[in-house]
């Protein structure tokens, strides 16, 4: 298994969209967090205990632009070997293919996390450093952003776990799929067109089904810190929605990637 | 309009690669040129430019006195293959010439005619990414003759071809020169031109090697050689060495000497009663000739024809 | 090189010339099945997506307890404190506005003539308004600018047959006409009188990443004097009573010698539901652009895996031309497409729609014909088509498929999500800066900021309009590397 660790990592890096995709799950993800943050004031948080913002998940929000980022390099990591013919030689070198996609999997999730890491911490010590500036300041009751506290280490954490899911998920779209723009769009979809859905259906009770079991609405709700109570779904349990959706994405690939020739 | 090829100076710089440095020579028409170097010696750069794909940082390449992107209807007086994987693998053959014949204002029957010429008829309406290697060169052969132009380039065409494919490719060059147009054939492979090209442009490293006819390259090559098949080849080779002559073991019997003519050669083996089986002037291959000419070049020095007549 | 001057080309044969290549291009479009089938694809979606968002929605605006209808049988707000008499035949009515509480921006206080007091029966009134100046309103749908300022003022409607002229004098001495209106079956005997409104406040509450827009009731004074009528046949002023009329309340009047002291709230105006059933009948249009995106990306993009484009710039050198072919050809088919698609999620959600509640009398029956509804359905389709070149641009301008489709499928997407996340004073810049705005296209009424959409808060024109500035700087781009690298 070692082997094909080291394997799969030489051919991850030494693609040179990799770096940059990693670096742009940092940057993007600390970017737009931070604008969002900067463009945050108190006018719906008058006062620590009426306050209507959850100034954690809006400094996480960031996470909408870095997925796109996780989802190309995941899939990238797939369909690349497929349009260069490459996935012969890498069955012909391993030729078992649940080795080769777990692998592969354990490989661009790990570099996936360890770009999330410092994008979240980036955006909740960006957060920390602007709020005070907009309002929210000590003096008056807000307390700083820190990850000391229970529920935002939980909301960053929970942030992290959810782009490695992301990852999975990408890499079993992908190896489903095989073509770089449907897989592409394919896991632009379920990011972005379902939560699009997903928030504009108006009937309640439609709505309430659908973010509890929506893959990225259910699995967002880890970064939710007040208003628990408010939820369609609590965090973990949200997190977990989404832990079924890469698992039965994983099988599926699996079980296709099997039973196929290899392109 | 003439049907020719000028390139004039040309200077194509990529980066920190200079891919082809003031090359000169002129493709006429009526003959087959073949254009030979090794890989890299600038050979693709130098059709792209004439193209009008890539834009030369100095110098010209005209076709028919014009460059290329002044024309208005190009395939009617070049036409060209660059890269036979250059198909959108899933678009039938058919239609990758439709959409040319299109855009170039000729009508639809084209397609069908050098679909027969190249003997794709039965291809015609499959996805061309199905097509082998060979038949690809075939379909990129097709698309350069669709306008029936009095230029042609054809960019390494022999590349996957079977036996029967190479014969074939042969007679259709010597064809179309025979009609008087202007052929150009690259190839890093020279034994691929020998039955083939009447003149040659040779590159290495982006310059002019040499630009000469075949025969004349042959018989530079061959100069004053001898051959010889003798089963006492050690014996042999000290006799001739100590006349002053150059001696080269070609093989377990066989020995290639410079310097000596034929007669003095046999006049020598006689007197020092070695036995041969063979004597006879030697005949270079092109491919040799071209291994003298571009062993110059690979040390980056154009080296001329040596004549050792 | 010697420059050489060619002779400029006929016009005919330039023109003919790039309708072969727009032809060559649909030939490349039609003849890879995966891009139709794309195409296919991006139409079905949108139809089925609009199907589910329909299916998901209800509105239960035709189930409010008091509906009011004006005399076109529209939704409308008819509530106020209305001091009145009745006055039958010709005849005027005059009063002074001494002051007038700034309860709300577009309060109102002035004379009014209204066909009884039921709510949303037609009428006319001039009045002042704390912001919008002197105003002179009709039957729900009219109103005329006066003078700037507010009170005090003096103010006269002036009847005659179905016409009535208000008129308005900063002393009483000397009138300036506002204009004439004709109120639709004005009966012989109309209720005339003074009075007050002041329309609820929006209020925008945010709660934990959402954000929802409720009402708050606003109270508004105004003090009248001079109150006189002068008809052949009115009752007098000093014996009319004070109503609430509609869902005001907590309205009244107090005299005090000549002076009257009016309280009234409410609103008098159109009052359609801000859901719009067209636009979420086209919601898949936003699901479907994604298809769209990937399509016109590969429709760059695969030329330069295989370099086929070296191919296409030997066949046509003129590459600014081979772009604009690519761009029409596109553009085009993905906008027949999308009318495609448009017209059929309009057409097969209505009887889902109207079965949820959006019907009459809160929702009219939408037209096809209908101006804004007509613009909704060809306006997703010409927005799709703008995606699809913006898209071809940015896969020329890459040359990479994946950035391309990433990167188009953020610029629109993304700020919806993000904007709806945000305060709406931050949405709505959101949604002016990005193409995200031109989603506005598919709305057929006014702008609010009263929806969870927040393409809502801009008008159909202004998101669009982002939109082409945005393909247009990327075409442009395109052109300009086309032009500048090596094939």
């Amino acid at each position: 298994m070692s082997r094909i660790l080291r394997a799969e990592w030489t051919k991850l890096r030494t693609v040179p969209s990799t770096a940059w995709l990693v670096a742009a799950v940092v940057a993007l993800t600390v970017a737009l967090g931070t604008a969002a943050v900067a463009s945050l004031d108190t006018e719906y948080c008058p006062t620590p205990t009426t306050c209507a913002e959850d100034t954690a998940r809006i400094s996480l929000t960031g996470v909408w632009l870095g997925q796109a980022a996780v989802a190309v390099l995941a899939v990238l990591a797939v369909t690349n070997e497929y349009a260069s013919a490459l996935i012969r030689s890498t069955l012909a070198a391993t030729p078992s293919r649940l080795l080769v996609l777990t692998g592969k999997v354990a490989v661009v999730t790990a570099t996936v996390l360890a770009a999330a890491v410092p994008g979240v911490a980036g955006s909740v010590l960006a957060a920390r450093v602007i709020l005070p500036s907009n309002g929210f300041t000590a003096a008056d009751g807000y307390a700083p952003l820190s990850l000391a506290d229970g529920p935002t280490l939980r909301a960053a954490a929970g942030t992290v776990l959810y782009l490695g899911l992301v990852a999975v998920i990408g890499v079993g779209i992908a190896t489903i799929v095989r073509g770089t723009a449907a897989a592409l769009t394919a896991a632009l979809t379920v990011l972005y067109a379902v939560p699009l859905l997903v928030r504009f259906v108006s009937d309640p009770a439609w709505q309430e089904q659908l973010q509890r079991w929506s893959p990225s609405s259910a699995g967002l709700a880890i970064q939710a810190t007040t208003g628990l109570d408010r939820l369609p779904i609590q965090p973990w349990a949200g997190l977990g929605v989404l832990a079924g959706y890469a698992a039965v994405t994983l099988v599926c690939a699996a079980a296709l990637f099997r039973a196929r020739d290899a392109g | 309009m003439d049907a020719d090829i000028k390139v004039r100076d040309l200077r194509k710089r990529y980066g920190s690669t200079l891919a082809v440095d003031g090359l000169s020579f002129t493709v006429p028409p009526g003959r087959v040129t073949g254009f030979v170097g090794p890989n890299g010696a600038g050979k693709s750069t130098t059709m792209r430019i004439v193209l009008g794909l890539d834009a030369p940082d100095e110098g010209t390449a005209l076709v028919g006195g014009r460059p290329y992107r002044s024309l208005r209807s190009p395939l009617r007086h070049v036409g060209a293959l660059l890269d036979a994987a250059a198909v959108h693998p899933p678009r039938r053959a058919a239609d990758h010439l439709l959409w040319m014949a299109q855009a170039s204002g000729l009508p639809r029957r084209r397609v069908d005619e050098v679909l027969g010429m190249v003997g794709l008829e039965s291809a015609a309406h499959r996805p061309a990414g199905g097509f082998s290697l060979g038949m690809r060169q075939r379909l990129g052969i097709a698309a350069a003759l669709l306008g029936d132009p009095p230029i042609l380039m054809f960019d390494e065409p022999v590349n996957g071809l079977d036996p029967d494919g190479i014969r074939w490719i042969r007679e259709l060059l010597r064809s179309l020169a025979a009609q008087g147009r202007a052929v150009l054939v690259s190839s890093h492979l020279m034994g691929e031109l020998e039955d083939t090209a009447d003149h040659l442009v040779v590159i290495g490293r982006g310059r002019l090697v040499t630009e000469t006819g075949v025969g004349t390259l042959l018989a530079a090559a061959s100069g004053g050689r001898v051959a010889l098949r003798t089963s006492h080849r050690s014996e042999a080779m000290t006799v001739l060495a100590t006349a002053g002559a150059t001696v080269t073991a070609t093989g377990r019997e066989t020995v290639t000497v410079a310097g000596l003519p034929t007669e003095r050669v046999i006049a020598l083996l006689t007197e020092h009663g070695l036995p041969f089986s063979e004597v006879a002037a030697h005949r270079a291959s092109l491919e040799e000739a071209y291994m003298e000419l571009t062993r110059g070049a690979g040390e980056f020095t154009a080296a001329p024809v040596r004549d050792a007549s | 090189m010697t420059a050489t001057l060619r002779p400029a080309r006929p016009r005919a044969e330039h023109v003919a010339g790039f309708a072969r290549l727009v032809h060559a291009e649909w030939t490349k479009f039609r003849s890879v099945p995966g891009w139709v089938a794309g195409m296919v694809a991006a139409v079905a979606v949108t139809v089925l997506v609009s199907l589910l968002a329909a299916s998901g929605s209800g509105s239960d605006a035709n189930e409010a307890s008091e509906l009011v209808t004006g005399p076109d049988g529209d939704l409308v707000s008819d509530a106020f404190h209305f001091v009145h008499g009745p006055m039958t035949g010709d005849g005027s009515v005059t009063v002074q506005v001494t002051d007038q509480d700034a309860s709300h921006d577009g309060a109102m206080a002035g004379l009014m003539i209204k066909d009884g007091t039921t709510p949303g029966s037609a009428y006319a009134a001039v009045m002042v308004t704390p912001a919008h100046g002197v105003r002179l309103r009709a039957d729900y749908d009219t109103d005329i600018a006066g003078g700037d300022g507010g009170a005090p003022r003096w103010l006269r409607l002036d009847r005659s047959g179905a016409e009535v002229t208000a008129y308005e004098s900063a002393d009483g001495a000397e009138w300036t006409e506002i204009g004439t209106v004709r109120v639709r079956g004005l009966l012989e005997t109309a209720e005339v009188g003074a009075f007050v409104a002041s329309p609820p406040e929006m209020r925008v509450e945010r709660q934990a990443g959402s954000t929802s827009v409720g009402e708050t009731a606003t109270i508004g004074h105004a003090t009248f004097e001079e109150l006189a009528v002068d008809a052949g046949d009115a009752a007098d002023p000093e014996r009319w009573t004070g109503d609430d009329i509609g869902q005001a309340m907590e309205g009244g009047v107090t005299r005090a010698g000549g002076t009257l002291t009016v309280t009234g709230s409410g609103d008098i105006g159109p009052d359609p539901p801000d859901d719009d059933p067209v636009q979420i009948g086209l919601f898949g249009a936003v699901v479907g652009l994604m298809v769209v995106v990937a399509v016109a990306v590969l429709c760059a993009t695969s030329e330069y895996r295989r370099s086929l484009i070296r191919t296409t710039f030997a066949v046509t050198p003129r590459r600014g031309q081979v772009l604009a072919a690519k761009a029409v050809v596109i553009g085009s088919v993905t906008f027949v497409a999308g009318l495609v698609a448009a017209v059929a999620a309009f057409l097969l959600t209505r009887p889902l729609l109207r079965d949820a509640g959006f019907a009459p009398p809160a929702f009219p029956e939408p037209s096809l014909l209908d101006g804004p509804v007509l613009r909704a359905v060809v306006g997703t389709a010409a927005m799709l088509a703008i995606i699809a070149v913006f898209a071809l641009a940015a896969g020329i301008v890459t040359r990479h498929s994946a950035g391309a489709i990433t990167g188009v499928v953020m610029l629109v997407v993304l700020p919806i999500l993000v904007a709806s996340a945000l305060p709406p004073g931050t949405a709505e810049w959101i949604m002016r800066l990005t193409p995200a705005g031109a989603l506005a296209i598919q709305r057929t009424k006014e702008p609010t900021a009263g929806l969870v959409e927040p393409w809502a808060m801009v008008g159909p024109w202004a998101g669009f309009g982002v939109l082409c500035l945005y393909a247009t700087v990327a075409v442009v781009l395109a052109a300009r590397s086309l032009r500048g690298r090596d094939a």
